[in-house]
């Protein structure tokens, strides 16, 4: 007599290695009160031994560390690789540049976690609320000022008053009035220049303006400006500096958190719903600094003159002489005092409209105040770590570039090689740096994927991330070959900037918005201090005035790569829906026929 | 008459709650120990362990992904193992998985898979 069971059943027992409970074991035995009504059941916390708690942290914190080892380390590598290959230097101070790079790397994953955990909450709040409680007028204050609270915690910008100290004041003495004694006002024009992009950027949403009359009418003050500050004999050396403003200011706290206002603001009104929506502001918001940038200048250069600041520089480098600098004007205490100035104001600032002007409770305050901590530890640890990191890294590297084709001081034997094959060493070494580091840019990918979504497939990410970064990789060569070649920024800028204004005019409105955005996209916390560092350095072993101007570059390179690249993207689509039209008519044809 | 239709029985459905960006490494484990029906995922919020966990509570993800795959009965525990190891399900804060049984489950069946199954029948 034959008997059956089921193959699963068998399957179970020989497996057997699992222990069973009943959940009913851990139900919570509820209480009444004397009426016999339920008591309202707290749940415990859980308490868990040390094992347990490392297997929740492990993941955690390892997840975090590797998307800032996958960011820093290549481009640091290869940094190295080009020093010991090509240069044949070793890098002099590597010990203190490795601790600097590991600093750089805790800074940024603990600044973007806090940034996650405690400063975006604040975001989508008053995004989702704000509108819809306020009037507009004061919705754009707010977002006016929110502009400028996020311009000072934006990681990058402090690279700009770190290089500031290196500028000599008597080659050009605006520059470094600009950078030291008015660098806090400097901040603040940038902040008020972000916060009106914020703001035009806001309406242009609500009331769906196009995108390229305001490029047009954010373009010519700033080439104009530019074009006046050419000719003044002092003012031309701030020109560099006012470009590379633009590309510092749109980094991983303005993006996020302008921008989740304006859509707010947007849904608020329905019209949320365009896929366009999210553009513009990152565009504006590098343009608008640059015109605040060379105001600021001129502001100072009706007031000033050259041989007051050299005064006034030397004085103060003579009183800070004398006296031992205070703990807060020194490494490391310094940072500190800068990674804390950085972001309480903002979030002084968020709280307050959180609770005076919407009057809504903060939800789960410990993990808020968990994330803003986290949020400052990471920006002093940051701060820190450009100033031994990536500012020493770039500043290493620019000073040892030239030593390819000319004699360096310092350098035993330069040039190391002759002069055509050292300069072109040196434009592929800057060309494939801007290269690597922009497809590696995580805030890029984000834009691909839109960019797919929105052009229906036609325009590939791939695509997209390749146009990108060739122009970056252009951009940065442009800006080296002009460290090197010593000829003005302006002639430059000036062209790119017009042939941009001629693609914008023939593109389709979706390119336009992808393609000016994607200048602000690719210039992160880790590039711009890399870069501005690596243009001084260069422009200090070249005897250059000053090294600005190769991040402002590389914001023109792909404006002007993405908008050629969709021009000819539209130019094949629509030829190869000629060709189909035309074999459709024939068809046509044909059956009339039969 | 309505012979048409196929229904499949002994079908159980398994679900698994994971942070988000885990479908690939479930659907791959499930795909290796021979679960042949494809899958669905959604996006959704938990809730309950970050309350509970405290300040620790910030280490689990919110944002989870729900993963559903049906499979045969006689499959359903080597499945359901496969999955728990997979996606480390017995380490903290990474998520649960349940299992049910499913009375019946129609849809669109190839006439070859048809003709296999009434050879066997």
């Amino acid at each position: 007599m034959s008997r059956q069971y089921r193959f699963g059943d068998v399957q179970r027992r020989s497996r057997g290695k699992h222990k069973e409970y009943s959940i009913n074991a851990i139900t919570p035995k509820l209480e009444r009160d004397a009426n016999g009504n339920l008591i309202p059941y707290r749940t415990p916390r859980f308490k868990l031994n040390l094992v347990e708690v490392y297997n929740l942290l492990r993941p955690y914190v390892l997840v975090r560390m590797m998307e800032q080892v996958k960011a820093v380390v290549p481009l640091a590598l290869y940094l190295l690789l080009f020093q010991v290959l090509i240069l044949r230097q070793l890098e002099a101070h590597y010990l203190i540049i490795t601790g600097g790079l590991f600093a750089v790397i805790v800074g940024l994953m603990f600044f973007m976690e806090g940034l996650k955990s405690g400063l975006m909450p604040f975001g989508t709040v008053i995004g989702r609320t704000l509108p819809r409680n306020s009037s507009l007028p004061v919705v754009l204050l707010i977002t006016l000022l929110l502009g400028i609270g996020v311009t000072f915690a934006e990681p990058a910008i402090g690279a700009l008053k770190a290089v500031g100290k290196n500028v000599s004041v008597e080659q050009a003495p605006y520059l470094y009035t600009l950078l030291n004694a008015w660098s806090d006002i400097l901040v603040l024009v940038v902040g008020a220049s972000v916060g009106l992009a914020a703001v035009l950027g806001t309406l242009r949403f609500l009331y769906g303006w196009s995108l390229k009359p305001m490029i047009y009418m954010a373009l010519v003050p700033v080439l104009g400006l530019t074009l006046l500050a050419a000719i003044d004999p002092q003012l031309h050396e701030i020109i560099g500096l006012a470009w590379d403003c633009g590309a510092v200011t749109t980094g991983p706290v303005t993006v996020p958190l302008v921008l989740s206002l304006g859509i707010g603001i947007a849904a608020a009104a329905g019209k949320g719903e365009s896929g366009l929506s999210g553009f513009g502001i990152v565009t504006l918001a590098s343009l608008f600094p640059i015109t605040g940038v060379l105001l600021l200048a001129f502001y100072i250069s009706f007031t000033q003159s050259p041989a007051e600041i050299i005064e006034a520089a030397r004085m103060a480098s003579a009183a800070a002489s004398n006296m031992e600098p205070a703990w807060y004007q020194s490494s490391p205490g310094e940072e500190i005092v800068l990674g804390i100035r950085a972001i309480l104001p903002l979030v002084i600032f968020l709280y307050l409209v959180l609770r005076f002007v919407l009057h809504e409770p903060l939800k789960n305050p410990g993990e808020i105040i968990y994330g803003i901590v986290l949020a400052m530890i990471g920006m002093c640890i940051f701060n820190l770590g450009l100033t031994y990191g990536l500012s020493k890294l770039g500043g290493d590297v620019g000073n040892l570039v030239p030593a390819a084709f000319t004699p360096v001081p310092g350098v035993e034997i330069s040039p190391i090689y002759i002069y055509s094959i050292g300069v072109g060493l040196a434009l592929l070494f800057a060309w494939a740096m801007g290269f690597g580091a922009t497809l590696a840019e995580p805030a890029l990918n984000a834009l691909g994927e839109t960019t797919e979504l929105l052009t229906n497939g036609v325009f590939k990410k791939k695509t997209l991330l390749l146009a990108v970064s060739f122009g970056v990789a252009f951009g940065i060569a442009a800006g080296v070959a002009k460290l090197i070649y010593a000829f003005p920024l302006v002639w430059l800028i000036v062209p790119g900037y017009l042939l941009a204004i001629v693609l914008t005019y023939f593109s389709s409105e979706e390119f336009v918005n992808i393609a000016w955005d994607s200048a602000g996209v690719t210039t992160g916390p880790i590039t711009v201090p890399l870069v501005l560092a690596m243009g001084l350095g260069i422009g200090n072993a070249m005897s250059a005035i000053e090294g600005f101007g190769i991040l402002c570059l590389a914001s023109i390179g792909p404006i002007v790569s993405v908008m050629i690249t969709g021009l000819w993207a539209r130019y094949k689509a629509e030829a190869g829906a000629k060709r189909i039209s035309t074999s459709a008519s024939q068809k046509n044809e044909a059956q009339v026929l039969i | 008459m309505n012979d048409n239709i196929t229904y499949l029985t002994d079908v159980a459905m398994i679900t698994c709650v994971v942070k988000r960006g885990m479908s690939d490494i479930i659907l791959q484990a499930a795909r290796d120990v021979g679960a042949i029906t494809g899958a669905v995922s959604f996006y959704a919020r938990g809730y309950g362990a970050r309350e509970r966990l405290g300040l620790l509570g910030i280490t689990v993800e919110a944002e989870k992904e729900i993963i559903s795959l049906l499979v045969s009965l006689e499959q359903k525990d080597t499945v359901f193992e496969a999955l728990i190891r997979a996606a480390n399900l017995d380490k903290p804060g990474n998520g649960y998985i349940y299992c049910t049984p499913l009375e019946k489950l129609a849809t669109f069946i190839p006439q070859s898979v048809i003709n296999e199954l009434e050879g066997n029948a």
